[in-house]
């Protein structure tokens, strides 16, 4: 890239954050840096209000005394002040942790303990109590401090509990007898010190601490503004969980290239705040990406005919051109050219204001992979969808650039280095890593060998450079007959469909075949069902309706066709509930935890390996409150003639796989 | 009992229609920053005692003060403006209006401006819309509807669109609220957020609430005070606990011997 020498490109020098939020605040004080939208208005945030605030945070903390090297748990939505204390902290030679914002109270107990943090950082009441509930069990835990006062009333009293605005007024009073001190201290700071720990959300065991520096982030975020630059004029959506590696490194690349920050008035709001900001930047998890679709495609299912034909054709001439710059790599022939300019300015481009990606320049997804089906539909409709891999461990490892390839998290970043190992697992190596396992040495020899971080992932690479991430290394499975596939793989392919939510797919090698649990859509099913005029009452109820799996079993062979005909989907039940993270079904970042649901629901699977067509399960529900209930359900399970389905169009980078 | 002052205060009140007595000679009082449930079998005359308080119904005779001030002849219009608000049993929203622009409208009494002003929108006009957009701001913010702030009302689930009505209701920044079975037709978790947000309003705004409802559990986990009607007579008054106990209420809810 010719222009990443420019000035603007460059962005402002710094090695650890703190120093990079001082350049800002003295190069441009009175630049936009953050807006939130409150009571309906977005509001601005100048880079003089951030560092004031940060300053009178942090003084205020050291007050409150908190000393260097101390640590700090942050958990909440995202907003201003969740950036504020962490760079507070920073500021102070200190180290943030991220929690994630529906962790429950065991979790806050192991992270904030094991962590040694002595203070806490919690957005509202709700935060709070996970904190109140464990106290005991935190003895290091000084002060909880809150930002959102709704539903506090309760708890003003409590010495242990202070506001964050209390928090920078002790600060302000503090900056009156000794200004000048908070600069010094953020001078004092290295690239090498530990900014924070990333708590991962682990799919087995307890969550490991990696211990990130400045030196990480900073080179991190450069990195990655190789391959996909920021702009000081760029928009971003602030949305995915802060405790997440990648949000962190965005948090960086916004003190380095000033790209405004928007955080969204809830979460609930996210898609129309998209909307009202257009942002050049966005990432969001595949589900997300994926609920566009679906969402799309039920819209125009309940729009007049004349629409869904003029979407239908627009989608066609989308598709055309996608693949022709797929495959050719260059601009499209100008008759294409033409009829997409038509498609685009009758339909294409109206679907990309209505998801207020009209301007995105990158939209990013990652944490697991996205199903192709949906990375060809962005590109139909003109979003350049661009996939990233990366681990907390070392960040960004590869990514799409210009030219995103679908089923590959893209090219290797500069200045990151992978190996696949011999029995085809990724190593990964870069300037910095991480600065191992907090407190757990062993876990840390356990990943890292020779400066190479052994991922787990299974990997290869094809014919252009694209890595391509079959799944973990020990999810990689063989049916009985020896035949291989990636369960993740099938699955995504299925959550395509917008009438399924989600679905685990079970096999290995004592099974013959595999059959999968999939959960619906009750949304979209819903509306599916009223519409075609069969009535229901419950989720239990629709999910077991003997037209609702014949629906699914469409989508199932649609599947089916794209699959090597040893390794189909034979069976599959529609369970009567959504896996639900509060159950232990899905991790934090919402992905599948096999093994406990492998157990959970082993009454199911042994069912529908002895070829019964229903099944009775007992399920236990945990109400918030901690009373428990047993509910029975039938749960029907449907065959699939797998009969003489061609295995046309099987993807080519996975058929050189098989 | 209460140290707080009377808000609002009912002295032997009748209601008939025809032969048919709907309130006996009701007293209570209701004292500020109270949340009072009010309960009773089906035809006891809640609903009619809250009419009563809001005026659509007329008492024969008995009188009503509110603050201080007898009231019983002021007509319904006038009571809204004096602070008292009511959330109808059934849901008392503009369709094919915004969650916004409903709110907006329950605010509509506050309007002084004229209708020229409102035209050319400056001044008064321009000084009161923003004024009233923030209070009603302030309110979505507290209900959490944000996420409905512009959508219609019509497409919107029930249990949301209840609590935009109470909304509307806070909307007129009522001293007195009225709410007659506010989580009717709920399932179990908007029961409980709307629990939450009764109790938010009484803690936080301290507004006094009149709670009419039949899920003796909600109303026994968050009134201040019962009262107990059967056949339009009060048969029992004060705290919950001492309330579940009483023979006379036991009596009237599963039918005794007499």
């Amino acid at each position: 890239m010719a222009d990443i020498q420019t000035e603007s490109v460059q962005g402002i020098q710094g090695d650890t954050l703190p120093k990079l939020l001082l350049e800002n605040y003295k190069k441009h004080p009175l630049r936009v840096a953050m807006r939130r939208k409150d009571l309906g208005i977005w509001n601005p945030y100048t880079w003089e209000d951030c560092y004031l605030n940060i300053k009178y945070f942090a003084l205020g903390l050291k007050e409150l005394g908190f000393g260097p090297e101390d640590k700090i748990s942050i958990v909440g939505d995202n907003d201003p002040e969740w950036y504020w204390s962490e760079l507070a902290v920073q500021a102070l030679g200190g180290t943030s942790v991220g929690l994630y914002i529906d962790v429950i109270p065991s979790e806050v107990q192991y992270i904030v303990g094991h962590s040694d943090s002595s203070f806490a950082v919690a957005k509202d009441q709700e935060q709070c109590d996970k904190f109140l509930e464990v106290l005991d069990g935190l003895p290091k835990l000084k002060k909880i401090i809150y930002w959102d006062s709704k539903g506090m009333r309760a708890y003003r009293k409590m010495r242990m509990i202070i506001s964050f605005n209390e928090v920078e007024e002790l600060g302000r009073r503090y900056d009156q007898k000794a200004s000048g001190a908070f600069e010094e201290v953020i001078l004092k700071g290295s690239g090498t010190d530990i900014a924070t720990i990333c708590y991962t959300s682990g799919t087995t065991g307890l969550p490991k601490g990696p211990l990130i520096s400045h030196d990480f982030l900073v080179k991190g975020a450069k990195r990655f503004a190789q391959v996909n630059p920021w702009l000081p004029e760029d928009e971003y959506l602030s949305f995915v969980p802060m405790a997440w590696i990648a949000e962190q490194l965005f948090m960086v690349a916004w003190l380095i290239w000033g790209t405004p920050i928007n955080f969204p008035e809830s979460p609930d709001t996210v898609q129309e705040n998209i909307r009202e900001i257009g942002p050049q930047f966005l990432l969001l998890g595949p589900r997300q990406w994926q609920g566009l679709v679906s969402m799309v495609q039920m819209k125009i299912n309940d729009a007049m005919i004349l629409k869904r034909w003029l979407y239908k054709i627009s989608m066609a001439i989308g598709y055309k051109r996608a693949d022709y710059f797929y495959h050719q790599r260059k601009g499209s022939s100008w008759t294409l050219s033409l009829l997409y300019k038509i498609a685009d300015w009758i339909c294409l481009m109206h679907i990309r204001d209505q998801l207020g990606l009209r301007r995105t320049r990158t939209g990013l997804t990652g944490g697991s992979s996205l199903g192709p089906d949906v990375f060809r539909w962005f590109q139909a409709i003109g979003v350049n969808i661009k996939e990233a891999y990366g681990l907390t461990e070392v960040n960004p490892v590869a990514m799409h650039g210009d030219w995103p390839k679908a089923g590959t998290v893209g090219p290797v970043v500069p200045g990151t280095q992978v190996k696949i190992s011999d029995d085809g697992e990724i190593w990964i190596t870069a300037d910095p890593i991480f600065d191992g396992y907090y407190k757990q040495p062993d876990e840390t020899a356990k990943v890292v060998e020779n400066g190479w971080i052994k991922t787990g992932d299974a990997g290869v690479f094809d014919e252009d450079g694209h890595l391509i991430i079959l799944d973990r290394l020990k999810d990689m499975l063989q049916l009985r007959g020896g035949e291989k596939y990636s369960p993740t793989y099938i699955e995504n392919r299925l959550k395509f469909s917008p009438y399924v939510k989600d679905v685990m797919v079970v096999g290995g090698k004592e099974r013959e075949f595999l059959f999968a649990i999939i959960n619906i859509d009750f949304d979209n099913v819903g509306r599916w069902a009223e519409k075609n005029g069969y009535s229901y009452t419950t989720f239990v109820d629709l999910s077991q309706k003997k037209e609702v799996y014949n629906l699914i079993q469409i989508d199932v062979e649609r599947v089916n066709k794209d699959l090597p005909k040893g390794a189909r989907v034979k069976r599959f039940a529609l369970l009567h509930k959504e896996f639900d993270p509060d159950e232990g079904e899905l991790t934090k970042t919402r992905k599948l935890r096999r093994s406990f649901l492998d157990e959970k629901y082993k009454t199911m699977i042994d069912a529908a390996y002895s070829h019964l067509p229903k099944v009775t399960t007992e399920a236990q529900v945990k109400y918030r409150d901690g009373r428990t209930a047993l509910i029975q359900t039938e749960i029907s399970i449907c065959d699939i003639d797998l009969g003489d389905q061609s295995w046309n169009s099987f993807p080519s980078f996975l058929s050189a796989v098989f | 009992m209460s140290p707080e002052p009377k808000i609002l205060s009912l002295k032997s009140l009748s209601l008939t229609f025809g032969g048919v007595v709907a309130l006996d000679s009701i007293s209570m009082d209701v004292h500020e920053g109270e949340l009072l449930a009010l309960i009773g079998p089906n035809g006891a005359g809640k609903t009619c005692l809250l009419n009563c308080i809001n005026g659509f119904y007329q008492p024969q005779s008995g009188q009503i003060d509110f603050k201080g001030v007898d009231i019983t002849s002021v007509p319904l219009f006038k009571r809204a403006h004096l602070g008292i608000a009511r959330v109808f049993q059934g849901i008392q929203l503009y369709e094919g209006l915004t969650t916004l622009d409903n709110l907006m409208a329950g605010a509509h009494m506050f309007i002084r401006h004229g209708i020229l002003s409102a035209f050319w929108f400056v001044g008064k006009a321009k000084k009161e819309e923003i004024r009233q957009r923030r209070n009603v701001e302030k309110i979505i913010d507290f209900l959490e509807i944000e996420h409905a702030r512009k959508k219609m009302v019509g497409e919107l689930p029930y249990g949301l669109q209840k609590r935009i009505d109470l909304g509307r209701a806070m909307a007129m920044e009522p001293e007195l609220l009225l709410l007659d079975e506010p989580m009717a037709g709920m399932n179990l978790e908007e029961k409980e957020d709307m629990a939450r947000f009764i109790l938010d309003i009484h803690e936080e705004k301290r507004i006094s609430l009149i709670l009419v409802e039949h899920d003796m559990g909600v109303v026994m986990d968050i009134a201040d005070r019962i009262v107990v009607l059967d056949f339009g007579k009060k048969i029992a008054e004060g705290h919950p606990d001492r309330i579940s106990h009483n023979p006379k209420v036991i009596n009237a809810y599963l039918g005794g011997e007499e």
